[in-house]
């Protein structure tokens, strides 16, 4: 800290502590780059979590070779405590670590560590002593938290970055059991949230369409939904083992779309089943989030080229590709097939034969698919939609999108605001809940 | 029953009972502890400076854990 850059950064990252702890209650931590020194902490109990941090695995997690150095890592524990760590800089060379955390993403977790506590036969004033610190850990929803971790990652390195671009932590598979299992944390005991479980119908939705379409664009479309994978938004209430029962229906889930986008059914439910087997040996909230976006991944990827390798002729390829370029113009078959050196006749029998699809048809069909992106990622009218995506007119626009959704553009889009409501709902009652 | 030495890392510690063959168990007037589980050793950071020192102690399932963890035991 001898140099005028890092004594600014020092001072910010400072600032920065006391913003989130002003807000919500959220512990910041700077430590010396081996993690070895603690130099400040506005942790309540600090001797205590800081203890939690070190045993858990997760600050030897943060100074691994693991963890790419300029980018924050989500951390957790197998308690349901959830922490972000990142290094500050000095030019070429991690300087401080920084810390945020404890948190935890459900009001639930603190009720599940209580019933596990139970379980382990522990005096009153055992129990008592270790509820009270956690009572202090503030309840924060994945979005809010990841919001933090941005700002941490502003104020270290004064550039913006995106949420997927965060790393999550795994088991590192070194022979040693990094995190010890939870005791009896398998045993489950709460109600189902019906908010959540609304969100994640719609969001499960949302991706399995993407997977039987191959839609690489999954990645964006998930961002703008509330800004984290999936599991975020599960009820992320400690209960792990019905977290991971959950993931394990959804990869089926997942599995029979593929088929549906054109993978084998026998390579589909191989591939399940190594998922599922990933998803079984998970021990951490983070892996499990690590975990469920490499097989949303991995999925749409195979989908996407299984498209793509299809036997489909050039001329027709070709036709798919300046249609896909050209949506938001005007398109007629003699325009199309002029493109191509055919007839508009021939073009029109010989696309049909290859792709199944009328080439009316799939021009709708990609329209329709764009204003499902739109719907969800911009705040274009219904109109403007129409009206850009060649429709001629709005109620034509709402009829197509009706036979090939199922509702019309505006229920699409305020389901997903209501969706987004309780992404914010939750997030205020986590506030709430954190300054009590 | 070893008590631990004041001053222990309490971190190290719970590494070095996680390569431990058998069971390490805390005890207190009141409580047996097992520290195996992350929860556990949860409560026992909480408790291990509020306990009565001299009614504490580790205690391993297996001799030879003691061998282990003798740098932080008594």
């Amino acid at each position: 800290m001898e140099n005028e850059l890092m004594t600014n950064v020092y001072v910010r990252s400072r600032v920065l502590s006391g913003m989130v702890h002003s807000a919500c209650g959220l512990g910041c931590w700077c430590f010396s780059v081996d993690a070895e020194r603690l130099f400040y902490s506005t942790s309540p109990d600090e001797q205590e979590f800081l203890l939690f941090l070190r045993s858990s695995g997760c600050m030897d997690y943060a100074i691994s070779d693991h963890v790419r150095r300029d980018r924050p890592v989500i951390l957790s524990d197998s308690v349901g405590l959830i922490w972000a760590a990142e290094f500050l800089w000095n030019h070429d060379a991690p300087e401080l670590l920084i810390v945020l955390g404890p948190i935890f993403n459900s009001a639930t977790s603190l009720r599940s560590i209580e019933n596990s506590l139970h379980r382990l036969n522990l005096s009153q004033s055992a129990r008592n002593l270790l509820l009270e610190k956690m009572k202090k850990v503030p309840v924060l929803s994945m979005a809010n938290f990841g919001q933090y971790v941005q700002m941490m990652h502003y104020t270290l390195f004064q550039e913006e970055i995106q949420r997927q671009e965060f790393q999550f932590q795994t088991v590192i598979e070194d022979g040693r059991n990094v995190y010890r299992n939870f005791a009896d944390a398998e045993q489950t005991d709460g109600s189902w949230d019906q908010t959540n479980v609304e969100r994640i119908h719609m969001t499960e939705g949302t991706i399995l369409q993407m997977i039987r379409e191959g839609n690489l664009e999954y990645r964006n479309v998930l961002d703008q939904l509330n800004g984290l994978d999936l599991p975020a938004q599960f009820p992320a209430d400690g209960q792990f083992r019905r977290l991971k029962n959950s993931l394990i229906i959804f990869c089926g889930q997942c599995t029979r779309a593929a088929i549906d986008g054109g993978m084998p059914q026998q390579s589909a439910f191989v591939l399940e089943s190594e998922h599922c087997d990933r998803i079984e040996r998970t021990l951490t909230m983070t892996e499990l989030l690590t975990v469920n976006r490499r097989m949303m991944e991995d999925y749409i990827k195979r989908v996407h080229e299984l498209k793509k390798r299809r036997d489909i002729s050039k001329p027709i390829q070709q036709c798919c590709d300046y249609i896909k370029r050209n949506l938001l113009k005007p398109l007629d078959l003699k325009q199309i097939a002029d493109n191509v050196g055919y007839t508009d006749y021939y073009l029109s029998k010989r696309f049909y034969r290859e792709m199944g699809v009328k080439l009316l048809d799939f021009i709708k069909n990609e329209r329709i698919d764009l204003a499902k992106i739109w719907l969800v990622t911009t705040t274009k009218s219904v109109d403007e939609i129409s009206e850009t995506l060649q429709f001629n007119s709005r109620n034509y626009f709402g009829k197509v999108f009706c036979e090939k959704v199922g509702m019309t553009p505006t229920a699409y889009r305020k389901q997903l605001r209501a969706y987004e409501h309780n992404a914010e709902k939750e997030g205020d009652d986590a506030e709430n809940k954190a300054g009590r | 029953m070893q008590k631990i030495k004041p001053g222990a890392d309490l971190s190290a510690l719970m590494k070095a009972i996680a390569d431990c063959k058998g069971g390490v168990y805390f005890h207190t007037a009141t409580d047996h502890i097992n520290l195996k589980s992350v929860l556990s050793q949860y409560v026992f950071f909480s408790l291990v400076n509020s306990a009565n020192a001299d009614a504490c102690g580790l205690e391993c399932s297996c001799k030879e854990d003691y061998e282990r963890i003798a740098k932080f035991i008594v």
